[in-house]
């Protein structure tokens, strides 16, 4: 098997509509991140070769800053190729997150499949699943959680190229509400106050589901920028919430 | 009055049990994020950078030139170079490592045509035998033996009028598959807060994840 491996950076700006997954409305909030990356990729040289990541992030909230975090992940994987236009990527994952509101702070692993075929010179299409089992420092905020996604991909020139996608999950997530007198006993729930969203946050299962779109452009071999949009929702006993985010971003390939 | 003394006695000996139940509370959760971060940290110094350390090598080695004509492969290709060569093919070979290649006889002029991995080329199911009338369109190189090469990026199969294309505009070897990040690797979908590394990184996905 066999690999080549390469640096990235990249910054992004980005919002979110409900930041703290209120069953009551959210509240909203903007970050700056930053990461670098290590990733190393199959060499192609023949249909099975090493893949993956260790990334290093920092975020950065403009209001809330209990919610800046740092993270490191890594996710060493294997690639095969059944066929020319045809990539199936197995890994696991790592990853440890500090929180500046240190109920949050986790460590996680899980696993990912993903699939990417190429139709066409312009089209491609992929498929993913990812099982995570994050535990956090106070339970309300550990999670385990099953999602799998489908996304359409175009290439409208050599440089530019834009993609669709739909998620689903279901697990364990923390919601915020505004009265306890909201808050429903049940199993698996776990109860808190948070100084950081000012309110009581309750953890619960959930089925989330996201469409997303993006756009990017490559400038050269190395410089690139995205946009990214997602609504998602999520369903659970307390009830539905919905968020909006997006995020404008660039990076570099050394 | 005694009694109300007991009773306030009992209620500050509850409140120390509590402050003090908290307190080893808090210093366990401490204590326990410390020893998982050493624990991390150590993974990464014992298997990870090894492991990047070793890929690094080997892609330097992956990179290499190919020993009779010193080009670089499959890195070689130089956009400032691309031509076109057409002619009769002959001598396809598929080597166990390193690209398909074959000879194409244009004029007064023989071109060594360097392709692609066996299995690439097998998948595309190109076919090229002897005396096949070929166009390729790729980066042209002298070889330090002195022959002439071109590193493909497409070959029109005239006979059949297929056409294979092994690199992009660019010269980036298709084989790789794209080098572009998609919903369900890295670039990923969804807001910072929705966990797995943010807007990026970590493995992928629109939600990801519930932090």
């Amino acid at each position: 098997m066999n690999a080549f491996a390469a640096w990235e950076t990249g910054a992004a700006a980005g919002f979110d509509s409900n930041i703290d997954r209120s069953v009551n409305g959210g509240e909203s909030d903007t970050y700056l991140t930053a990461y670098a990356s290590l990733i190393w990729e199959p060499s192609g040289e023949s249909r099975v070769g090493w893949s993956g990541a260790a990334t290093l992030e920092g975020t950065s909230f403009a209001n809330n800053s209990d919610l800046n975090y740092a993270v490191i992940s890594i996710s060493p994987g294997a690639t095969y190729f059944p066929h020319a236009l045809w990539r199936v990527n197995i890994s696991p994952f790592f990853e440890a997150k500090v929180v500046n509101d240190s109920d949050q702070s986790a460590l996680a692993f899980g696993g990912q499949v993903s699939m990417r075929q190429q139709i066409g010179k312009d089209f491609y299409t992929g498929q993913y699943y990812i099982y995570k089992d994050s535990r956090a420092d106070v339970e309300t905020y550990s999670y385990t959680e099953h999602v799998i996604g489908v996304f359409l991909g175009v290439n409208w020139t050599e440089a530019v190229f834009s993609e669709v996608g739909y998620e689903f999950s279901r697990g364990d997530s923390f919601r915020t509400v505004n009265t306890r007198s909201t808050i429903a006993s049940g199993r698996g729930k776990h109860i808190i106050y948070s100084e950081a969203f000012g309110t009581d946050v309750i953890r619960e299962e959930v089925d989330q589901n996201a469409i997303g779109v993006s756009a990017g452009i490559d400038w050269n071999k190395s410089l690139f920028s995205y946009i990214v949009y997602t609504y998602t929702t999520i369903n659970g006993d307390l009830g539905s919430s919905t968020s909006h985010a997006g995020s404008l971003g660039i990076g570099y390939r050394f | 009055m005694v009694l109300v003394m007991v009773r306030a006695m009992r209620l500050h000996r509850r409140m120390e049990m509590d402050m003090v139940s908290l307190l080893r509370s808090s210093s366990y959760l401490c204590l326990r994020s410390k020893a998982a971060l050493a624990a991390l940290l150590c993974l990464i110094i014992y298997w990870v950078v090894p492991l990047l350390v070793v890929q690094q090598a080997h892609a330097e080695e992956k990179e290499g030139v190919l020993p009779e004509s010193g080009i670089r492969y499959p890195g070689g290709f130089d956009p400032n170079t691309v031509g076109k060569v057409e002619g009769k093919a002959h001598g396809c070979f598929h080597p166990k490592s390193g690209p398909v290649r074959f000879q194409v006889v244009s004029g007064r002029e023989t071109y060594t045509v360097l392709v692609s991995p066996a299995w690439y080329w097998k998948d595309l199911g190109a076919k090229v035998s002897d005396g096949t009338q070929v166009r390729v369109r790729g980066s042209k190189s002298l070889g330090r033996d002195g022959e002439l090469y071109i590193i493909a990026q497409e070959i029109q199969i005239l006979p059949s009028g297929q056409s294979l294309v092994f690199r992009s505009e660019d010269g980036f070897p298709l084989w790789k598959g794209s080098r572009r990040k998609t919903m369900g690797t890295h670039r990923g979908f969804g807001s910072s807060q929705r966990g797995m590394g943010g807007t990026r990184g970590g493995s992928g996905g629109m939600g990801r994840g519930r932090r």
